[in-house]
């Protein structure tokens, strides 16, 4: 893995690295797929993947809410774990 | 009195007959985490006033001759990845050192029901990953038996309060071994249930579909009063199920147990391995029966493992921004974009080991290598959940070492994360097939405590408790520290 491709790994992943850093990411993640690539000689014909291993099922709920009886502190201490909050809303930049 | 290393069957005796008050059990544990807790670190904050007022209402109840739940005054620890309303929730993370959650996980108002005591919240690897808690963005934790070494990880902070009767147990969280290996190390009790026998609502993310809370506590016995506690349905977690917690059907001087061939070979401690197999041996002269049995993907779980995990966590950790809460650069300088606050936030509030993992998960979701990394180790999480079936065909419960070795110095596997990795060998496959496990203490080597890991079938947690308790009846608890 060289460090162009942790630079893009890196802007998909929302972090900053300095060139120390990158370096010692290429190095590191380039062991670790080194040694998971062994997964390669794993003779895999006819698996089905597992994405969970205990069988998942959808479950609906009905589209009704229940008052909470303390949902006006609750709503205010969800407002208050935000930086920057204005007339009950969460404030952040501009998205566009 | 001595009230430590009373279980929790005992101490709730005791506190009905009022031969102590839950104020005087709670301020017991109290004094010895303010006596030693400052060096050992097994604490990010503690919760004494809230311990204090929780048991001072257990004995109002005491006082009215109420019944009450085995829990109840008893004083327990929380992992700091499980929320508690009101109190700091960190992950051990700088981007959620000033957090204080607004809610209470399902697991917390389980005990909360129960009457428990909370003391503190235990420190652990940043957002679980780890093995060793040096990975904490605060400090690391020391284990009760040798302070030079780790207590183990994530939940080495957990499984040290219990060693160190700072709390008679505690609740952690296991993603891939973060129970079982740290209980192991500190020679104390973990369980990790069946994924889906606890809900996971009010646990912060590592790897949805591996995460699984559970007990650290003294006895197996104690383990299994804190587990029927908490499990059960919950409809904040759809993977949540109901008590399908099956008794054991064969009688437990027949248990046959499973002994996995891979298990025992290259890369586990042959004085380790020593202790484990005395102890199967002692089991067989209870009547136990000793199988081989071969699981032969196991090999190549971590493999599988440290794929399907930081490809999670790439995407669990993808909530921490700096918008909603949680540390921010948000405020900083107005010359800053939104796309700015996201990655300063990020950078400079996750860990390294966090961001390894989210850079890794990230790769291997990325287009052109699914196929190659993610799917493959979907595939193997198949074979590996195929092994375990075909062994419980002819076994009730598989027997293995926990660990490969006991505890390490501090220090002696950061620098290298592949050696930090391989220390989940023998605990990762459990977590990949959903299945059930338990580490049990069963002998030292050196004086540092060796861990039995006995796994068993999808909600068969019960098979657990009665192998473990003939574990500790043939070795005894190994208790070394004289708390």
């Amino acid at each position: 893995m060289d460090i162009d491709q942790i630079k893009h790994l890196a802007k998909l992943s929302h972090l900053a690295f300095t060139d120390e850093e990158l370096a010692r990411f290429a190095r590191e993640l380039s062991s670790i797929l080194a040694h998971v690539s062994e997964l390669e000689r794993v003779d895999l014909s006819g698996a089905t993947p597992t994405a969970h291993a205990v069988s998942a099922h959808n479950v609906f709920r009905k589209d009704e809410y229940e008052q909470h009886p303390r949902a006006a502190e609750r709503a205010a201490a969800l407002l208050d774990a935000a930086p920057e909050q204005e007339n009950g809303y969460v404030k952040v930049k501009a998205i566009l | 009195m001595k009230l430590s290393g009373l279980s929790i069957q005992e101490l709730h005796t005791k506190l009905v007959a009022r031969e102590f008050s839950a104020v005087e059990l709670a301020d017991d544990c109290i004094a010895r985490i303010e006596k030693t807790d400052h060096d050992m670190h097994a604490f990010v904050h503690y919760n004494f006033d809230g311990a204090r007022s929780q048991a001072a209402a257990i004995d109002a109840q005491i006082a009215r001759g109420d019944t009450l739940p085995a829990l109840a005054g008893i004083p327990c620890a929380v992992k700091e990845n499980i929320v508690v309303e009101g109190l700091r929730s960190t992950a051990s993370s700088k981007i959620l050192e000033q957090y204080v959650a607004p809610y209470d996980a399902y697991v917390i108002e389980k005990l909360k029901s129960n009457g428990a005591v909370m003391v503190g919240k235990t420190n652990m690897d940043e957002f679980a990953m780890g093995s060793s808690t040096e990975n904490s963005a605060f400090f690391p934790t020391k284990n009760p038996t040798d302070p030079s070494r780790v207590p183990g990880g994530s939940s080495g902070g957990s499984a040290a309060a219990v060693a160190a009767h700072y709390a008679v147990y505690a609740l952690g969280s296991d993603t891939g071994g973060s129970i079982r290996q740290p209980a192991s190390l500190c020679g104390v009790v973990g369980l990790k249930p069946t994924y889906g026998a606890v809900s996971r609502s009010g646990l912060m993310a590592m790897a949805s579909s591996l995460d699984q809370i559970g007990p650290l506590a003294r006895t197996v016995e104690d383990a299994r009063i804190v587990f029927d506690a908490i499990r059960g349905y919950d409809e904040k977690d759809a993977t949540s199920v109901e008590a399908r917690v099956r008794n054991s059907e064969r009688d437990i001087r027949n248990l046959r147990i499973g002994i996995p061939k891979e298990y025992f070979g290259e890369g586990i401690d042959p004085s380790v391995r020593a202790v484990i197999e005395t102890t199967l041996a002692a089991l067989e002269k209870e009547g136990c029966t000793l199988t081989e049995v071969s699981l032969p993907h196991t090999p190549y779980a971590i493999s599988a493992y440290y794929i399907i995990m930081p490809a999670e966590v790439s995407s669990n950790l993808a909530r921490y921004d700096g918008m909603k809460y949680g540390y921010s650069t948000h405020g900083r300088s107005t010359h800053d974009a939104l796309q700015d606050i996201y990655v300063r936030s990020r950078t400079e509030g996750f860990g390294r080991e966090v961001k390894r993992r989210i850079m890794l998960g990230t790769y291997v979701l990325s287009a052109g290598y699914y196929d190659a990394y993610y799917k493959k180790a979907q595939q193997v999480r198949t074979k590996i959940v195929e092994d375990f079936s075909n062994a419980f065909n002819t076994v009730d419960v598989i027997a293995t070492s926990t660990t490969p070795t006991t505890a390490f110095r501090f220090g002696e596997k950061t620098e290298d994360p592949l050696s930090m990795y391989l220390e989940d060998v023998f605990t990762v496959p459990v977590n990949l097939a959903g299945i059930p496990a338990i580490s049990v203490p069963c002998g030292v080597v050196n004086g540092l405590p060796v861990g039995m890991q006995f796994i068993a079938p999808w909600f068969a947690e019960e098979r657990l408790f009665h192998a473990g308790a003939l574990c500790e009846k043939v070795r005894g608890t190994t208790d070394k520290t004289n708390a």
